[in-house]
């Protein structure tokens, strides 16, 4: 029987969906090493071993040290959180082959074949694993799925303090309103559709409870709403933060050059035909005056309740 | 002393037939790298040697980078060399890694089909500290001193003692060449290692075939319940967009909020 390890830290993880998947159509069973805190991502788990918070090099230990104390023919990593160095390193500890940015994993009769996107996206590749053992970090674009979560053994690992041969000399967070465009991990950006100086007041509040900075569309910044540092596109600055919130943005070519490598992108637009929405991971058909306060309400609302949460 | 720069050059249809004589550019994250090397140069006198893996395409895109900052390219192929293996490309790398470099310069992705893996499995190797995201790095002292981007735009500053190999940040701005250093660039020799056979390991794994692209879409938002059964297949087919915003009671739904704040939990984007 087919063995998947599992190492994951946010609940939408790719890498527990994808690796549950394989399980499921496989007739495989999967051993989870879960950073994520109290609820474990959705699927029937094997063995589920909870750590704390893990650093890439904290979490190459583990999986070194549990890959090489059992047989397992696929190990699963996310590509963010660490994963990209957990699965370097382990790779190159333990001599395995690691294919990075899979996307599909499927098992015939000749065994694992991995799918991993190629040349930027634009295609894919089907591999056959040479080893008993595969490594996989799988792509950012893979999401992950709802539902029930159980584990018929489950532990706490203790984690080994971290060394590092580095130093910390400062540490500086800027203010949204300082925050360069091409700096920040979310951008929330508008277009005509925003509406005016307002409007982008409003995506400034909502940037603010995302940690992230205000972008532009060039119209918005030609109607002088936004000065001209904050455009986006081939005019402007290039980004690729790890979230791109598009208000009222049509998304025309000189645009979406500038964000088109965001990692999620959301778009939220009146016209079910604005091009975004072929861009778009999440596409949303609505006024941009009626999401964004919503939007900021539920934010609002969450960050209270998490504060009341810490408080107690 | 030096500073190695890991070059990687991708094809660019729109080149092909052009005065250049090759369809291939330096990609992104390899730009990224010359400029963070080119900031790190200019606090110490150190050469910057760009490496590569790939074929004799590259050849002109290696040349780019020399016209646009490093002092010498080398370029590795052969028939050992395994496309795609990282743990492979990142040994043969370790061996190009002088015990007097200072730096490991990479882009957000190396050689490797862009994975990005490759610097982590290079630090391995080479038992060396790795910083992602770096926007800038000097020499103060003896001390190498890099500074980096932390999640929500913070920015940390570290300082070491011995050598780290670093991840440039995407969005750096290289200064265009000047036409005599492109003209210098023409003519410089781009040396070609051939791996020897110690470094042929068996491949560990086998390219078995090319698809499309997959879809882009990974979240589906709940269709809005005032939509019929047509409504809601051209939501799916859209990758969640509503097609019939007429009555798309979705933009006035506060459940949409709602899941968009949880996808964004989801995501590990709200702290």
């Amino acid at each position: 029987m087919t063995a998947v390890l599992v190492l994951a830290s946010r609940a939408g993880s790719g890498a527990a969906s994808l690796g549950m998947d394989f399980c499921r159509r496989a007739g495989a069973e999967a051993d989870l090493v879960w950073a994520g805190g109290d609820a474990l991502p959705a699927g029937a788990w094997r063995r589920a071993w909870r750590t704390g918070a893990l650093t890439g090099a904290q979490a190459a230990d583990i999986l070194g040290q549990t890959v090489s104390g059992a047989r397992y023919d696929l190990v699963l990593l996310d590509e963010g959180d660490g994963g990209r160095e957990a699965g370097a390193r382990v790779a190159v500890r333990l001599d395995l082959p690691v294919i990075a940015q899979v996307v599909a994993i499927r098992a015939d009769q000749t065994g694992v074949r991995i799918t991993r996107s190629i040349e930027g996206g634009a295609r894919t590749a089907v591999i056959a694993p040479g080893r008993p053992t595969a490594l996989a970090v799988v792509s950012a674009s893979v999401g992950g799925t709802d539902g029930n979560a159980t584990a018929r053994e489950s532990a706490v690992l203790e984690t080994a303090p971290c060394t590092t041969l580095l130093e910390i000399v400062s540490e500086y967070r800027p203010l949204p309103a300082e925050l360069e465009l091409d700096q920040a991990d979310v951008v929330v950006a508008g277009g005509r559709g925003v509406g005016g100086r307002e409007g982008f007041a409003q995506l400034e509040e909502l940037a603010g409870l995302l940690g992230g900075t205000v972008g532009a569309s060039r119209v918005a910044v030609d109607a002088g709403w936004i000065p001209y540092r904050r455009q986006v596109g081939l005019t402007g600055k290039t980004v690729a933060p790890r979230l791109y919130l598009a208000f009222g943005i049509s998304g025309a070519p000189h645009h979406v050059l500038g964000m088109r490598n965001s990692s999620l992108i959301v778009a939220v637009n009146s016209d079910p035909q604005a091009p975004i929405f072929r861009l778009a991971h999440v596409s949303i058909v609505g006024r941009v005056e009626e999401v964004v306060p919503q939007l900021i309400g539920e934010l609002r609302r969450r960050k209270d309740a998490r504060t009341l949460v810490a408080a107690r | 002393m030096s500073i190695i720069v890991l070059l990687r050059a991708v094809s660019e249809r729109e080149l092909a037939g052009g005065i250049r004589g090759s369809s291939h550019r330096l990609d992104a994250p390899s730009e990224d790298a010359i400029a963070l090397g080119l900031s790190l140069r200019s606090c110490t006198p150190a050469p910057m040697q760009g490496v590569a893996i790939g074929p004799p395409e590259w050849d002109v895109p290696l040349r780019d980078a020399v016209s646009l900052g490093v002092d010498q390219v080398e370029r590795m192929w052969g028939p050992s060399v395994v496309a795609g293996d990282i743990v492979a490309h990142a040994k043969l790398l370790a061996c190009k890694v002088s015990a007097d470099a200072r730096a490991v310069i990479a882009g957000g992705g190396a050689t490797d089909h862009g994975s990005g893996l490759i610097p982590f499995a290079l630090a391995e190797l080479l038992g060396w500290p790795v910083i992602e995201r770096t926007i800038g790095a000097g020499i103060e002292g003896e001390d190498l001193v890099v500074r980096a981007l932390a999640g929500g735009g913070r920015r940390t500053t570290y300082r070491m003692p011995a050598q780290a190999v670093l991840v440039a940040a995407s969005g750096r701005v290289l200064p265009y060449p000047t036409v005599a250093r492109k003209l210098a660039a023409r003519r410089a020799a781009v040396p070609v290692v051939t791996p020897p056979a110690a470094h042929a390991a068996e491949p560990a794994f086998t390219f078995e075939g090319f698809g499309p692209a997959r879809p882009v879409t990974r979240h589906l938002l709940r269709p809005s319940t005032a939509t019929g059964a047509g409504g809601r297949l051209r939501h799916l087919m859209a990758g969640g967009a509503s097609q019939s915003p007429a009555r798309g009671s979705m933009e006035a739904d506060a459940g949409v909020a709602a899941q968009l704040a949880d996808l964004l939990d989801k995501e590990g984007l709200l702290d």
